[in-house]
């Protein structure tokens, strides 16, 4: 029975942010929660829009917006947190909404190397019903100054 | 041997091949395993598995002609035989022999069974007549005898000897034998459904490419006609406006022309790659087919140990033979085909073969056999063939049992001839046991057969004689293969209806339509035949509705397709006739085994799914639908459908799918929580029937049916009790108290259910 | 930004903080969480074989109302259930966001229509309560409980084994 499930490396989870469409590995994802409010934390770098507290462990929110280069805004209420794990550690991110879970093995997906070597944080990208998804690695989203920059941001926190 | 046969026995021997190694590799590991003395459990497993693995070598051995290593699996599949009857038990010594029997046969195996010498033929016969003297050992003979202390049996100890001394002749030139090993995958056939699936996807895409050029050359026929058209048109046009005209007229012209020839163009290499799509597609298909046909042996190797079972349950003796076991058929029409066979044989079992005492009577063998046959009939069919030299069947009983089961009148039975009356066995319902066995008898058995075999776009058939046997013929084909339908559409539902049963599709008036006895007719070759809308005859629309919106659509022209099946030939109206074309039927899966009418779906081009109707079922119900819509208007009361049923469950689950099940029947359903709720409801509002539960809080069901009866208003309502208590005694007060019908939750199903509601209202 | 939105973003912050009462340490499931008739519901993935997007079906006649048709998924026709209908919930109707969810074990195979899929999220086995009462119309025996946040939870398992739900019907 197993191995008629798709693998759960073929699955993406698939968010929406301004009607664009974007996608992260559905292993990287473990919650996804309504919006809440988020504290805004100094000295972390400008990607980090804050953290919040899920069940008592504090998870840096990071901004998105910021990365994909669209119009900051507000959070609002209908807007969506994705808790998510890059390997190092846990981020969270703020989406308009999210759309659902795919499977890439019934999606072909284009290797974002092929066609955009710069696009180090990218894994690929997929059409589905006509709508092209970009799909992100997290391991490879903060920048290694980033990472460093947050790390100092977060043990500050913590004292 | 022509070339042919040549390759076909090649290729025959390199399956066998395959087939003979995992055996061996079964066995061995079997015997590996039951050396280290498992749990007896385990241990008669592992002997009935073996057994079957042997036995199954056996018989492909056979089938290839391996003569040398049938001989030596057959006194390996009598060891077995006494192993499991507990005859001998397992002793080193015994470890001993089978390991060295399974070395030969693994030897034979990779010198295709020819034997070189006469030292190795020595080792035959010597392993042959150990396994062979082994077998008919007792267990107080071998009990307490450790190897290798058998000096009582000075006989065998010799040969041993000599077979050893021989086996280490052998073995040196053993080494230089190439291992058995053939370059096979093993896949799990799982694996290899949604490949089918996806071929069948493109076969899809072939018969809509089929479709699309078709629709490609039409515009190009149009095209060719505007450009025709064009040239002939002409008007007086002024002088001064002449060459303006002529520039237009030619312009357009020229245009349709390079249309033209663009169209062309482009038919013909679409024609090209669909000759090279068509061809590629077919022999994908047929490969993937390849692939997908399994040796009968896969749906026969248990049937042997079944009827053993049943035949000493039965206290009767059987010979059970089986042949063709090495035909290939396509794996879903094999997994269609058991319970059909199944079935046949026990009721070859349990009808057919006497007691050994009758038997002797009537001057036969004591023991009885039955025979299955799996014959190939050209490259794409196979016969099946399952005889007994049994009783026959009695006509007069089967005649008795149809009218008896109303599945015809007792004056149509007075003009059947001998063939009519044995083909009735396969009509739901009759069944000419007197006694209900386990094993048959239900009366359900052989319609299930024929119905099977006809959704398998097979044929059965039945002879029989009296005192001598019967046999039953299926023809079948051995692959499933695409059919032709038309699809038709009716509301705004599309059906697609097997060409094989349709006798015609005609436009007619609807003055054709003649009315006999509240049942619509049309006249067709000579004969007038019974007409139903399609619609009404699937529920799509209440009947009644059609006639007027029919009159004020259309009142001149009508499309009918005549139905056939059987004897019977019925005109189905439908509301148009779009096309006839190829379409490949699924299954509609799992959870929808059967649904009446309906046998199975079809992907349209479009992408559309559209369902496959099922005649056989069609006709029955138009009969019933006509029923519905004569009855009311010959007795002028408002339809039975509306009957009110109250349903007192205390399960929420349970009361709302009761209520479900019931207003799909087209009934008016009240629900009540309890007896109490339910007594109350039915005091107030009048019902037609009341379904209960019997375990309620405040008032149980016996207690509410007990209240019914005793109550001056509502005595006579019919009461349905269903429950999960399943003893004789609570059935029993529930006929006491008055209930009219008992039904356990564990065997509900709702045709059940329904059947008897619509019997007690 | 508004007071009374500040205010809830708050109030869910503080929710969202409160660390779960009894750290468990038990087997996890993955659950997929989707909307029905207006109530948030999961099923353990083991039972999923996939989500489909609701495009098309085809409805068949004579078939009990709760078959809300069938549909072609890549070249298999699937059996779509709508548990509304079996289960006596509200009808919120037809949306554009309707999903199948297929359902799936060896024996048994079928898609139940969902009105939205949330996502999935880990639930451990053992926080999941029994509910004391069905919270909807589903009785308790196609349930497996009520875990955090009110997800009500499935039982795959008995739903794929209901023969209530297996269509059997023969023309008499």
């Amino acid at each position: 029975m197993a191995e008629l499930l798709p693998t759960i490396e073929d699955q993406i989870v698939v968010f929406t942010l301004d009607e664009l469409k974007y996608a992260i590995p559905l292993h990287s994802v473990k919650r996804v929660i309504h919006a809440v409010e988020i504290r805004f934390l100094p000295e972390a770098p400008e990607i980090i829009s804050g953290i919040i507290n899920v069940q008592g462990q504090i998870i840096p929110v990071v901004n998105l917006r910021e990365r994909f280069a669209l119009a900051d805004r507000e959070i609002s209420l209908d807007d969506q947190i994705i808790i998510a794990d890059t390997g190092k550690r846990q981020i969270a991110i703020v989406v308009d909404s999210v759309s659902g879970v795919n499977d890439l093995a019934q999606v072909p997906m284009k290797e974002a190397g092929k066609i955009l070597p710069y696009a180090k944080n990218m894994k690929g990208v997929a059409i589905i019903n006509d709508e092209l998804i970009l799909i992100y690695n997290l391991e490879k989203f903060l920048s290694l100054d980033e990472e460093k920059l947050l790390e100092k941001a977060m043990k500050t926190k913590k004292k | 041997m022509n070339k042919m046969d040549e390759d076909f026995l090649k290729r025959i021997r390199e399956t066998f091949r395959i087939e003979a190694e995992e055996h061996l590799r079964i066995l061995s590991a079997g015997l590996t395993e039951l050396e280290k003395k498992p749990p007896e459990k385990r241990a008669a497993e592992l002997i009935e598995n073996m057994y079957r693995e042997v036995h199954s070598l056996k018989g492909a051995a056979r089938s290839v002609d391996q003569k040398e290593i049938e001989s030596v699996c057959h006194p390996f599949e009598s060891l077995f035989a006494a192993l499991k009857r507990k005859d001998i038990v397992l002793s080193p010594r015994l470890f001993d022999i089978l390991l060295k029997a399974i070395d030969i046969l693994t030897r034979l195996l990779s010198t295709d069974g020819i034997v070189k010498t006469p030292a190795e033929r020595q080792i035959h016969k010597d392993i042959i007549n150990q396994l062979k003297k082994a077998a008919e050992e007792s267990p107080s003979d071998t009990h307490g005898k450790e190897y290798p202390d058998f000096s009582g049996e000075p006989q065998t100890e010799e040969k041993v000897i000599v077979s050893e001394t021989e086996k280490n002749k052998v073995s040196g030139v053993a080494e230089s034998y190439e291992p058995a090993m053939a370059k096979v995958v093993r896949i799990p056939v799982s694996r290899l459904d949604p490949l089918l699936l996806q071929s069948e996807e493109l076969l899809q895409t072939k018969i809509s490419f089929d479709q699309r050029l078709n629709e490609l050359k039409d515009v190009n026929v149009r095209v060719t006609g505007f450009k025709a058209q064009l040239s002939k048109y002409s008007i007086d046009v002024p002088e001064t406006a002449k060459m303006i005209h002529d520039e237009y007229h030619e312009f357009a012209g020229n245009c349709l022309s390079e249309m033209e020839n663009r169209l062309n163009e482009l038919q013909h290499s679409i024609e090209k790659d669909q000759y090279t799509f068509n061809r590629l597609t077919n022999d994908h298909l047929g490969e993937v087919k390849q692939i997908l046909m399994l040796p009968v042996s896969s749906l026969v190797e248990s049937f042997p140990s079944m009827v053993r079972d049943i035949s000493h349950e039965h206290n009767k003796e059987v010979k059970f033979n089986i042949t063709g076991m090495e035909l290939e058929v396509d794996k879903r029409i094999l997994e269609d085909l058991k319970d059909p066979l199944l079935h046949l044989i026990r009721n070859s079992l349990d009808h057919g073969i006497g007691k050994p005492h009758e038997r002797t009577e009537q001057n036969k063998p004591p023991s009885g056999t039955i025979n299955l046959e799996f014959k190939a009939r050209g490259s794409d069919m196979i016969e099946i063939v399952l005889s007994d030299d049994g009783k026959g069947i009695d006509t007069e009983n089967v005649l008795k049992a149809a009218v008896r089961s109303g599945v015809i009148s007792a004056e149509a039975a007075e003009n059947l001839n001998r063939d009519e009356i044995i083909s009735l066995i396969f009509k739901s319902g009759v069944s000419t046991s007197s006694v209900i066995t386990d094993i048959s008898g239900r009366g359900l058995g052989l319609s299930i057969v024929s119905e099977k075999v006809e959704k398998l776009n097979g044929k059965v058939s039945v002879r029989t004689e009296k005192s001598k046997g019967t046999s039953f013929h299926i023809l079948l084909p051995v692959t499933l293969a695409t059919f032709r339908g038309i699809l038709v559409k009716t509301g705004e539902y599309m059906f697609i209806l097997p060409s094989v049963n349709v006798v015609r599709v005609l436009r007619t008036e609807s003055g054709e339509i003649k009315t006999v006895e509240n049942h619509d007719t049309i006249s067709f070759d000579k004969k007038v035949i019974p007409m139903a809308d399609l619609g009404n005859v699937l529920g799509l629309q209440e009947p009644g509705n059609k006639t007027t919106e029919l009159s004020s659509k259309s009142s001149d022209q009508i499309c009918i397709v005549v139905l056939t099946s059987g004897d019977d030939v019925v005109a189905f109206r439908v509301d148009d006739v779009l096309d006839e074309r190829q379409v490949l039927v699924k299954n509609l899966g799992k959870l929808l085994t059967r649904v009446k009418n309906i046998s199975g779906a079809t992907v349209l081009g479009s992408g559309n799914v559209v369902p496959v109707l099922y005649v056989p079922d069609l006709i029955k119900s138009s009969i019933s639908a006509q029923e519905k819509v004569s009855r009311p208007v010959a007795a002028g009361i408002t339809p039975e459908k509306s009957a009110k049923i109250l349903v007192a469950e205390d399960s929420v689950t349970a009361r709302a799918l009761l209520k479900n099940i019931l207003e799909t029947a087209g009934y008016q359903v009240s629900t009540a929580i309890d007896g109490t709720d339910a007594f109350t409801k039915a005091r107030m509002e009048g019902f037609d029937l009341i379904v209960s539960d019997v375990d309620m809080p405040r008032m149980n069901g016996f207690e509410l049916t007990a209240k019914i009866r005793n109550d001056r208003k509502l005595s006579e309502i019919p009461v349905v009790l269903v429950t999960a208590l399943e003893s004789r005694e609570d059935r029993e007060l529930g006929i006491e108290v008055g209930a009219d019908a008992y039904i356990v939750k564990r065997s509900f199903d709702q045709t059940n259910l329904l059947e008897i509601i619509r019997r007690l209202i | 930004m508004k007071k009374e939105i500040i205010a809830v973003l708050k109030n869910r912050a503080r929710e969202m903080a409160r660390e779960p009462e009894e750290q468990t340490s038990s087997a996890t499931g993955d659950f997929l969480i989707f909307a029905l008739a207006g109530e948030i519901y999961g099923i353990d993935v083991a039972f999923i074989r996939e989500v489909y997007p609701l495009r098309d079906f085809t409805q068949l006649p004579g078939v009990p109302s709760f078959i809300l048709g069938i549909i072609n998924v890549r070249g298999q026709i699937l059996p779509v259930v709508d548990l509304k209908k079996f289960f006596n919930l509200p009808e919120k109707g037809l949306g554009e966001l309707n999903k199948v969810i297929i359902l799936h074990n060896p024996a048994m195979e079928f898609g139940i229509l969902a009105d939205n899929i949330t996502g999935m999220q880990p639930v451990p086995f053992d926080a999941i309560r029994t509910s004391p009462v069905s919270v909807t119309g589903i009785g308790s025996d196609y349930l497996k409980g009520i875990a955090p946040g009110n997800v009500i939870i499935l039982d795959g398992e008995k739903i794929l084994n209901d023969k209530k739900i297996i269509i059997h019907e023969e023309v008499t």
